[in-house]
């Protein structure tokens, strides 16, 4: 496999593509770090006092209470010289007064409202399987029931800030950009031998088209993996320097954005979970874009091709997802529509986000499957399907 | 080592690339002589095993190569008409990439051996693209060696090249060993004049003969004629016969006619060469008819 990678990376249009990931990486870090959280350690400090000193949950928040109340007279008191005044946490009253009351929000969260919201869906689900007939949504009523009445061990920390790394690192326009790059280094590997015309000796050797052909697509395979796992990287380091993200055994439902996730697992595990479901989704572009490379066998003919398909997928992908969340006309069919999408197109692993937000199952014969699994089976066989397309055209004997 | 094709043909939709070509080779040089077109590099192709036939079968000692696999393209050695590699590889390590798919026990050393042998040991760290064509051709010839190959194939070997590069081939074929089968698909008859032991005539697909150098130049005996001629009238007679060039020697000018009766009444009987048999059997002018059938 050596030698093909330095076949692919012997390749101007290849160098291109990683020199772009390069630049693109770059960018997320330098806006990450433009956009950092500088107080993140003075809420660390504030959550560590205030979890020490107190051990129940009411205690402590009565104490968040009372030093609110404390800090909203002081700010009253003192006037236009908030800023002015040095705080006990954080640079200046005003800071001291955000810090608390973000660490009683954050108490109220996981005390109160986590609480109060899943007792509520449990009691609504609950009454609807009482009033529905329909089986497939009596057996979704019962997984909400069985979800959500457990226990969620959050505790009163500082976990980091989430959504804002999400936002930095996951976008739209590096997720074509990546696909695109991906497809691109898959057709160059694979035209490569043909457009410089080694093909018929490398096909004539002694390992023939079949070796060829599993290192040409591991190598593929390898760099677009390559590349998901320095985006995490550079998204973890970043997460953990500038907004202080690195309790990753804290359960997921830590975070408010994830307040409804039906899984009891933990932030690192939800990051595994994330990463390999887009390595099982280069996993698919790369079959794919192999398969189209195989069967059309020209550079730029595959390239347009599988990125029509690839990132039309995306496309539609984004489209019912702007749909469903679009507040006029049908949302109810919009949502159904973005819901049955998402079951079976690989490219919505960019966004797994989306499927473990809410209760997110689909009926299989009477049985209760998370649509993320579904997904990724679906992406998986996609592979396997498109793998071995592209192994019978690339081996056959065709007019050379 | 005996390869046979047993009535080979090979037909795409429209066209009959190969029709019924049955061979016998055995250890030694073979010209497969022929026109662009001919059909060569479909028969190159299909016994490289890149083509599959769609009539006939080729064995090895017996056994069909389509169904060795692995075995066969163990002892093939194979180089295309149009060879290209990687342009941003050095010569080294196309020859260490190819020595890995040729399951070479010893690369490095064999790639040693074979650089110097073909005199590209000291450019050999050099990239590709900035190879001549000559040298480009000659690391092909190492690539095909690799595996120290029983049937060596080289289709067009030497196009391209300059005379002395030509020589430089020549050299090396004749160097390469008696025990192999090598067949050489060309239409420069002077690349092999010398160096092959049988030549192959193919025709629109056909075997059109298969003999000794020898023996197909002493078939045209009586058939090959000069004429001293002026030379304004000696190029234009060649422009209306392809079975006529121009010879010079000294001040005078000679029309070379290839031919089965006496051009011009002064012409006069000349020693044939191989090139006159390829003048004679693909001469397209139809002076002589075609000789798919003639047999010597």
């Amino acid at each position: 496999m050596k030698y093909e990678l330095k076949k692919l990376l012997s390749s101007v249009q290849v160098i291109i593509c990683l020199f772009l990931v390069a630049a693109f990486l770059v960018l997320f870090v330098f806006y990450s770090y433009k956009g950092r959280n500088t107080q993140s350690e003075d809420y660390a400090a504030l959550m560590n006092e205030y979890s020490q000193k107190y051990t129940d949950e009411n205690e402590l928040s009565d104490a968040l209470d009372a030093k609110l109340d404390e800090l909203q007279e002081r700010l009253y008191s003192e006037g236009d010289n908030v800023f002015a005044v040095e705080g006990e946490y954080g640079e200046n009253l005003m800071a001291d007064f955000l810090l608390v009351n973000r660490a009683k929000n954050y108490a109220d969260y996981i005390y109160k409202d986590i609480l109060t919201h899943r007792r509520r869906i449990i009691r609504d689900s609950l009454r609807q399987m009482e009033e529905t007939s329909d089986s497939n949504l009596l057996i979704e009523y019962q997984k909400a029931v069985e979800k959500y009445n457990v226990v969620i061990d959050t505790e009163f920390t500082s976990t980091g800030d989430l959504e804002p790394v999400m936002n930095h690192f996951d976008f739209t326009a590096w997720d074509y950009a990546m696909i695109a790059f991906v497809i691109m280094l898959t057709v160059r590997m694979f035209t490569l031998d043909r457009e410089s015309g080694a093909y018929k000796m490398v096909c004539s050797s002694y390992y023939g088209k079949g070796r060829t052909f599993v290192n040409q697509l591991s190598v593929c395979m390898l760099a677009g993996f390559a590349i998901i796992i320095v985006h995490t990287l550079c998204q973890l380091i970043c997460g953990s320097i500038f907004y202080g993200l690195n309790r990753y055994s804290l359960p997921l439902q830590s975070y408010k954005y994830f307040e409804f996730c039906p899984f009891k697992m933990t932030l690192g595990e939800y990051l595994l979970i994330k990463t390999a479901g887009k390595l099982l989704l280069v996993m698919s572009v790369v079959s794919a874009a192999a398969m189209i490379t195989c069967l059309f066998r020209k550079n730029i003919p595959s390239v347009v091709t599988a990125i029509v398909i690839v990132i039309g997928s995306m496309l539609v992908n984004n489209k019912l997802y702007l749909m469903a969340n679009d507040q006029s006309g049908s949302i109810i069919e919009s949502q159904r529509r973005f819901e049955s999408v998402r079951t079976f197109l690989p490219a919505c692993l960019l966004k797994p986000d989306e499927y473990f937000r809410s209760l997110d199952y689909i009926c299989i014969f009477n049985t209760a499957v998370p649509r993320f699994v579904c997904t990724a089976v679906i992406t998986a066989l996609i592979s396997i399907i498109c793998t071995v397309i592209s192994y019978r055209a690339f081996t056959a004997l065709r007019r050379v | 080592m005996e390869l046979v094709f047993d009535k080979i043909g090979k037909r795409y939709k429209n066209k009959t690339a190969l029709e019924d070509v049955s061979l016998d080779l055995n250890y030694g040089i073979y010209a497969l002589l022929g026109p662009n077109g001919a059909g060569k590099s479909t028969m190159m192709n299909i016994l490289a095993c890149l083509l599959k036939q769609t009539e006939g079968r080729i064995t090895l000692d017996g056994s069909d190569i389509s169904a060795m696999g692995k075995e066969y393209r163990n002892i093939l050695g194979y180089l295309p008409q149009d060879p290209g590699f990687y342009p941003n590889f050095r010569g080294y390590d196309i020859m260490m990439y190819f020595a890995r798919l040729k399951n070479i026990k010893d690369p490095k050393d064999k790639t040693q051996k074979l650089l110097e042998f073909v005199n590209l040991a000291d450019d050999s760290k050099r990239k590709y693209k900035e190879y001549s064509g000559g040298m480009k051709r000659r690391l092909g010839i190492a690539v095909s060696l690799l595996n120290d190959p029983k049937i060596l194939i080289l289709d067009e070997p030497t196009a391209g090249l300059d005379p002395k590069e030509r020589i430089r081939f020549r050299n090396i074929i004749s160097k390469i060993g008696s025990d192999k089968i090598i067949i050489i698909a060309t239409h420069i008859v002077s690349d092999i004049e010398t160096i092959a032991d049988r030549v192959i005539l193919l025709k629109d697909g056909k075997v059109i003969q298969n003999d000794s150098p020898s023996e197909l130049v002493d078939h045209m005996r009586g058939k090959v004629w000069l004429t001293e001629m002026e030379l304004t009238a000696a190029q234009d007679h060649v422009l209306e016969h392809t079975d006529s060039n121009i010879v010079k020697s000294g001040d005078k000018s000679y029309l070379k006619t290839v031919r089965d009766e006496k051009p011009f009444p002064d012409s006069y009987e000349c020693e044939p060469r191989l090139e006159d048999v390829y003048t004679y059997y693909f001469d397209e002018s139809g002076v002589n008819g075609d000789h798919a059938d003639d047999k010597i």
